[in-house]
């Protein structure tokens, strides 16, 4: 059954983010009435035109105080489709306990709260990321491997999987829930490998990597991120699945790459050995029952990613 | 010297274990929100979820090295409005506000429990059995496992998870659970109910077994999930059968057809076996006995 969007009331949590920015644009290109909940409205950043124009509605709320706020609980009521990507910071505390506690009040509390004003539901699609794996024995990883997250991020992410998943069994809801790999392009604004190596290559200073840059990864571009999303929504397939390309680089390969797309005098520098895990996951499962198939290659994502680097500076 | 803290100490559990402490004069302190009401350990009564008084009391924890941490929401609904927010803010927030005043542990063991499955998907679940909580209870013990995994593997501490099955034999009874409404009911010379066919299996674990389980994981190295449970695992129809023989009565369970969900749930305890050498020693029959005398000990005291 394909879902039609038109008009239908959606709410992106994180709607400011990488993701939800796209996502948000996306959305009401197609005609969806999108409702965008965040902390503050100042930092609306690239969907700002929107909210202006009044293509797309903003609520100005945090996720763990929702219920104390009338209006916009009453807006929530209404809410037809939940698209869930809030929290993509991952430790932002130096204290690991202070971190632990704030993914567990964004991931869960938040998730908890934003639940109980959202009566009339038809679907659910959550943003959760390959960080609940943790610690595999081989890649790449298929959906049924089991979850050893090795950040309290992963293990947020994972708690709030299995709470959506009582709640909409419990209240029969449909749930999708996308486990993203690393995410890449334009509006990356993470402090992640890839904007790291481009930042140190646009200004030629040196790319250090650890372990001799042997760990592989699983990157994978914003517009495929999205595509995937899309088809989430619209597709209506319950279940977990693995939004990724299903090819690795390493780390090496990927300095190389980046030196080479913009030009860079920039040396690597190898140093100590890596504590990264490596992995890659398997997307048959999405590219079977979404139809999802990641098209942009690493090469052309890198530029484009570089490009918004450049704009920016 | 080592020095234990039981988080939950008041609770059903945690009072037969401090007494067990006790007797073996280990060195330990009970936690808990409420006192138990014979005190005769050393105790602090404090709520989790309180990080600031934790803060304060950090001193008395300062020389803790093994945790036992059976201090739970017992919930176990599906309604994340009523108990989502509860069995967060004490599983999982009251968890991390213990664990950052305690500075020289070297050990946690922490009781969880098979709710963390969900449905099975074998006929026999070991712990890498697939985890899919179907309630709040479930997912809570599986959040705090995952999340006490990460800070021991930080912080360089042995983490014991003890996955228990329904635990019986506790006074005072839960009538919610099958083995005391069943003991209940019969005693009563009433007919006990069950729910769907009453076929399905489950090796439920003694308290005294269960207690056993926990001494086991501390004091050696004993890292990693252990599923603990009994060796029997008698079918609901069975249990009564059990009851009704102890009783030297024949009364007949009512069946009530409102919940057909029914599956075995039966736990491998292989692990536990080798690398804890816990063995539970108590079979359901004189399981059975133990907790009808229990009982009537209750019941003569009650009146």
């Amino acid at each position: 059954m394909i879902r039609d969007i038109r008009d239908k009331k959606i709410l992106v949590t994180g709607g400011t983010g990488q993701v939800g920015s796209f996502l948000v644009e996306e959305l009401s290109k197609k005609g969806a009435n999108v409702f965008v909940i965040g902390r503050d409205q100042k930092k609306l950043k690239e969907i700002e035109s929107l909210v202006k124009s009044e293509k797309i509605t903003f609520l100005e709320c945090d996720l763990t105080d929702i219920k104390k706020n009338k209006a916009i609980s009453e807006s929530l009521n209404k809410i037809d489709f939940l698209v869930h990507l809030s929290s993509e910071m991952s430790e932002v505390y130096t204290d690991p306990i202070d971190n632990a506690h704030n993914t567990i009040n964004v991931n869960i509390n938040g998730i908890i709260n934003l639940l109980s004003t959202l009566i009339k539901l038809e679907g659910i699609v959550y943003a959760s990321s390959t960080a609940v794996y943790g610690k595999v024995k081989k890649i790449p990883v298929n959906e049924k491997n089991l979850t050893n997250p090795v950040t309290f991020y992963g293990c947020g992410k994972l708690g709030a999987e299995k709470y959506l998943n009582i709640f909409c069994s419990f209240n029969s809801i449909p749930l999708t829930i996308l486990r993203y790999s690393t995410i890449y392009g334009p509006r990356n604004r993470t402090n992640q490998v890839i904007p790291a190596f481009i930042k140190k290559a646009l200004q030629n200073k040196a790319i250090t990597l650890f372990g001799k840059g042997k760990n592989i990864r699983d990157f994978v571009y914003i517009s495929d991120v999205i595509n995937a999303t899309m088809k989430a929504i619209t597709n209506n397939q319950e279940g977990v699945f693995n939004i990724a390309t299903g090819k690795k680089c390493s780390t090496y390969e990927l300095a190389k790459k980046i030196i080479k797309l913009t030009n860079s005098k920039s040396k690597i520098i190898f140093k100590g050995i890596s504590n990264e895990l490596d992995f890659l996951s398997d997307s048959e499962k999405a590219k079977i029952n979404l139809k999802f198939k990641s098209k942009i290659n690493l090469d052309e994502g890198l530029l484009k990613e570089i490009e918004w680097h450049k704009k920016k500076a | 010297m080592k020095k234990i803290l039981v988080t939950g100490a008041a609770g059903q559990i945690g009072r037969l274990l401090c007494e067990k402490l006790n007797k073996d004069k280990k060195k330990f302190i009970g936690l808990d929100i409420n006192q138990p009401k014979i005190l005769n350990f050393p105790f602090i009564k404090v709520n989790l979820k309180n990080r600031n008084n934790l803060k304060k009391i950090q001193e008395k924890l300062e020389d803790i090295d093994i945790l036992i941490h059976l201090a739970s929401t017992v919930n176990s609904g599906q309604d994340l409005a009523v108990d989502g927010i509860d069995s967060v803010n004490l599983n999982i927030h009251g968890t991390l506000n213990l664990l950052e005043n305690l500075p020289n542990l070297k050990h946690i063991s922490f009781a969880s429990s098979y709710m963390v499955y969900g449905k099975p998907k074998k006929n026999i679940i070991n712990e890498s059995h697939a985890t899919e909580p179907e309630n709040i209870y479930g997912a809570s013990k599986l959040l705090t496992e995952k999340i006490l995994r990460v800070f021991s593997e930080k912080k360089n501490i042995d983490l014991t998870i003890l996955r228990f099955m329904g635990i019986y034999g506790i006074v005072p009874p839960n009538f919610k659970q099958a083995i005391p409404s069943f003991i209940e009911k019969i005693l009563n010379k009433e007919n006990p109910i069950v729910f769907g066919t009453g076929k399905a299996k489950r090796n439920h674990i003694y308290i005294d077994d269960a207690i056993n389980a926990i001494l086991t994981s501390i004091g050696k190295k004993s890292d990693g999930e252990y599923n603990i449970g009994g060796s029997d695992a008698p079918s609901n129809l069975e249990l009564i059968k059990i009851i009704n023989n102890v009783l030297g009565s024949k009364i007949k369970p009512n069946f009530n057809s409102s919940k057909n969900d029914e599956y075995n749930f039966i736990t491998d305890i292989s692990n536990a076996n080798t690398k804890l050498r816990f063995r539970p020693n108590i079979g359901i029959k004189e399981g059975i006995e133990k907790t009808i005398r229990k009982y009537n000990m209750l019941r003569k005291n009650d009146s």
